[in-house]
């Protein structure tokens, strides 16, 4: 996303990132309810209400507008807006508290306001999916994204209604109305995907998405077919950056998972570990495929090198997990139980409270499941 | 980075790839890192809205 033309904007915010699992920020995750990354605001310093909000990746133009549009929402604090800007700005600050339910009667209003085929409905639109899978409300997220979709225009607002509907719809797995939405979406997210507007980020989930709706639609075939397809992409790309190079990194762990094929990915994601020794997330991404692949001792050295590097309790977290996954695939359970009791220490670290308790819980399970055996 | 679809990690959707936005460097963005405070009484002090990017290691 580096780009000079952004430069004229340096002056006219306070720039600030936040690493989500870094705990000195931990306070802000929870204040914002900020449970999904990358989530972006522009925040009113005065009272820290949210002019904008966005969850999810933007296009370069998608940006832009999105920085205009915090300004202007700062800027104009009380003043009048037009009723649809208005309702949008309510849905962006209540998103930004994390406060989803309220977010999607906002966005519902805006939608109500807004004149029909207008950018503003639109974008209304869309946030409502994403509020409305944010408050678990899959069926009315899936159900407003089938009903919508179709008619807008094929852009980067239109790849990512899509996205968040055929999410919902791939979450209700195969209740009636998961099934009647997939029939709409699926070939509009496969649409979406070949859109040259459409995110990289939006398209490689995607294909994630594709994968699962034709999984559980039984289409093995399907779902080869766009694994494929995302292999090929991946291994086509060229990162610019370490950044980039662990997001590709990523993707090809999430698409090679899906196809069950670890050892496909095994030697690009050693590659990178070389390529980047002091990246924690680079031994994880290899550690997981070992652990697939039944490389259980390559799995645990994976894991070890990785601990060497972590900074923050979600990443050391995850790699305790992995390496007791390994550990118990090599049939030592008594030190995989050890490796999870550390990794039960490390989540009770974790800040936002909805991921600390989802964490311990799973944690727990695996702990008691090794008891019993 | 990124958030895969881990059950260790609740998230809206499956999968985000949550590099920082690569703001800094070649668009010359003056950014701040995870000193939220700081950021906060600056953009106070000089009458300006907070940019804020949280971003994911994985």
């Amino acid at each position: 996303m580096a780009d000079a033309t952004l430069a004229r904007y340096a002056g006219r915010f306070v720039w600030l990132e936040l690493d989500y699992d870094k705990p000195v920020n931990q306070a802000f995750l929870s204040r914002h309810g900020v449970a999904y990354t990358p989530s972006l605001f522009v925040l009113d310093p005065a009272d820290e209400r949210a002019a904008a909000t966005q969850l999810g990746g933007m296009t370069l133009s998608e940006l832009r507008a999105f920085l205009e549009r915090g300004e202007r929402g700062v800027g104009s604090g009380s003043r009048a807006k037009a009723p649809a800007g208005a309702a949008l700005s309510r849905g962006d600050a209540m998103l930004g508290r994390g406060r989803m339910s309220e977010a999607a009667a906002a966005y519902r209003e805006a939608m109500r306001l807004a004149g029909s085929g207008s950018p503003e409905r639109y974008r209304a639109v869309a946030s409502l999916t994403w509020a409305l899978q944010g408050a678990k409300d899959l069926r009315a997220c899936a159900e407003t994204a089938a009903g919508q979709a179709s008619g807008m225009p094929r852009d980067e607002t239109f790849a990512r209604l899509v996205l968040s509907g055929l999410s919902c719809t791939n979450g209700g797995g195969a209740a009636p109305w998961a099934v009647r939405t997939r029939r709409t979406l699926e070939p509009l997210a496969g649409e979406a995907a070949a859109l040259p507007a459409t995110l990289r980020d939006h398209r490689f989930q995607l294909y994630q998405q594709l994968m699962h709706a034709a999984e559980l639609r039984g289409d093995k075939a399907t779902m080869a077919r766009w694994g494929d397809r995302w292999l090929t992409e991946l291994d086509a790309t060229k990162p610019s950056s370490d950044d980039e190079r662990t997001a590709v990194d990523i993707a090809r762990v999430d698409a090679a998972s899906m196809l069950g094929e670890p050892s496909r990915v095994l030697p690009a994601l050693m590659a990178s570990e070389r390529a980047m020794p002091d990246n924690y997330n680079a031994s994880l991404r290899l550690a997981q495929m070992d652990v697939e692949a039944k490389r259980y001792d390559d799995a645990a050295a994976a894991c070890d090198r990785g601990l060497r590097h972590v900074t923050g309790p979600v990443g050391r977290t995850w790699l305790l997990r992995t390496k007791a996954d390994a550990l118990t695939g090599k049939g030592d359970a008594a030190a995989a139980r050890e490796v999870l009791e550390e990794g039960l220490r490390a989540a009770r670290a974790i800040g936002v409270k909805s991921m600390r308790d989802r964490n311990i819980e799973l944690i727990s399970r695996a702990i008691s499941e090794i008891g019993v055996k | 980075m990124k958030l895969s679809a881990c059950v260790l990690v609740v998230t809206l959707a499956s999968t985000s790839m949550a590099t920082p936005l690569g703001l800094v460097g070649a668009s010359r963005l003056p950014f701040t890192a995870d000193d939220y405070k700081r950021a906060r009484t600056e953009a106070i002090g000089r009458r300006l809205p907070l940019f804020v990017e949280v971003w994911a290691p994985w």
